[in-house]
């Protein structure tokens, strides 16, 4: 299983590197958002300060979910070739996981300092926990968004639905992250431990989860 | 079942004589707490709903036998608890408006429960918006089974960042008198039998529905389209 993961992943990832379809526009799109923050929220660099860990990851979760739609959708518009390989259809699930889990993180590695220099907040001093805090939350993200995602492929309007479905589903992600980033900025910092918890709990879960039932979607 | 109906609604009568007129006021809230016994009652009715969704959306798909007729009431039921929810949300904001001063607050009970709402809306958006009959069937059990997952989640989530809401039912006791609990009882069953009642109405024409669609098709073949 763990073989034809890797290999479905590999073609994911050299179709996505030779037409860097989701990144770019994904990315294009979460720098725009960082704009659009200094546009609504007129008041300058310092009055945005404050609200930086909510702006980051509201801009993180949008521009993810663009990416993260499309990993089942390429299937569904080529046909249903790749249910037909002999191969275990967990491996399929896998491999879209890990390119989402990819894709997610090098979104954020370019978002983050982004909104840090057009948001004007400093990074938090500690570094090691705040890229634990990123990670957990952008896994727990991309787990969630592979599993809507494939819930989605089949249905006319998949685009509009995703949301609708994804981000209140991922909303207990979006508190722990950004609870956990204003931990780091000095903001009730004895809960930061709890809040790590909840969304490794949150990815183990849902990384779990969709993988076991995912048997079912390719039986139908 | 079909008699349901006739039992609902004595059963509601009942509950809204016990809780508008039996049940004294209580003294820091006056009149307006009279409308935590619809509330109670719908809330749980709605949890118990969800829980039915999940149970039967579980059926679906480990046993093929019936598979249809467990889909239709797995749909019901998630629409009775969607009905149910709206009015806890909406009697709850009654109550807020008067007790807290505020329509909404970002307490864990409302937010778990307007997220829930929001997810369960999902639930209906999905089926909608799948065409062939048996996909949707497992797709949207699927859903349910991992939605159910997250509630526990978010609430958990939405506890740690706050709370206001008041607590009716603590490991130490009750916070409610004799004479309430009757009231919140006989309400909890007359919504309870009102949601089974839609659940078995709503499955129903739910089966109509799907005849009548079959029979059209057949028709429309015959005639060569």
């Amino acid at each position: 299983m763990l073989k034809a993961a890797v290999w479905l992943f590999w073609k994911d990832l050299s179709l996505e590197l030779r037409g860097r379809e989701l990144l770019l526009p994904a990315a294009v799109f979460g720098l725009i958002i960082a704009m659009l923050y200094g546009f609504a929220f007129d008041g300058g660099q310092q009055a945005l300060r404050p609200m930086f860990p909510g702006l980051l990851w509201l801009g993180i979760f949008f521009s993810s979910f663009l990416a993260v739609g499309r990993a089942f959708g390429v299937e569904a518009e080529a046909g249903q070739q790749l249910l037909m390989a002999p191969i275990d259809r967990g491996a399929i699930f896998l491999a879209k996981l890990a390119l989402n889990i990819l894709l997610t993180l090098v979104l954020t590695a370019v978002l983050t300092p982004a909104f840090a220099l057009l948001l004007g907040a400093p990074l938090p001093r500690a570094t090691w926990l705040f890229l634990w805090t990123l990670v957990l939350g952008v896994v727990g993200f991309a787990a969630a968004g592979s599993a809507m995602g494939a819930l989605t492929a089949q249905t006319r309007l998949r685009e509009l639905l995703l949301p609708a479905l994804l981000l209140p589903f991922t909303s207990p992600l979006l508190l722990g992250a950004v609870s956990a980033t204003s931990a780091l900025y000095g903001k009730s910092p004895a809960q930061l431990g709890s809040w790590l918890w909840l969304m490794a709990v949150f990815d183990g879960i849902f990384i779990l989860v969709p993988l076991l039932l995912f048997e079912y979607l390719t039986e139908v | 079942m079909r008699y349901l109906r006739w039992l609902a609604l004595p059963l509601w009568v009942v509950g809204l004589y016990l809780a508008l007129i039996w049940v004294p006021d209580v003294r820091a809230l006056g009149v307006s707490y009279r409308i935590f016994y619809i509330h109670l009652g719908m809330a749980w009715t709605a949890l118990l709903a969800m829980t039915a969704n999940f149970v039967l959306s579980l059926l679906v798909l480990v046993r093929r036998k019936g598979r249809e007729e467990t889909d239709r009431f797995a749909q019901a039921s998630a629409e009775a608890g969607i009905l149910m929810t709206t009015a806890t949300l909406a009697s709850g904001m009654l109550w807020a408006r008067v007790a807290w001063g505020a329509y909404w607050t970002w307490d864990p009970r409302l937010t778990t429960t307007a997220i829930m709402w929001f997810l369960y809306i999902g639930y209906l958006l999905l089926r909608q918006a799948m065409d062939d009959d048996t996909k949707r069937r497992v797709y949207s059990a699927v859903y349910a089974l991992i939605v159910f997952v997250d509630v526990p989640i978010v609430y958990l989530s939405v506890r740690w960042w706050r709370s206001i809401h008041p607590v009716v039912f603590t490991e130490s006791g009750m916070n409610i008198t004799p004479q309430m609990l009757v009231a919140v009882i006989v309400f909890f069953f007359a919504t309870l039998v009102l949601a089974l009642d839609l659940i078995y109405l709503r499955a129903f024409q739910e089966k109509v529905h799907q005849e009548l669609q079959k029979r059209r098709a057949r028709r429309l073949g015959r005639l060569g389209y």
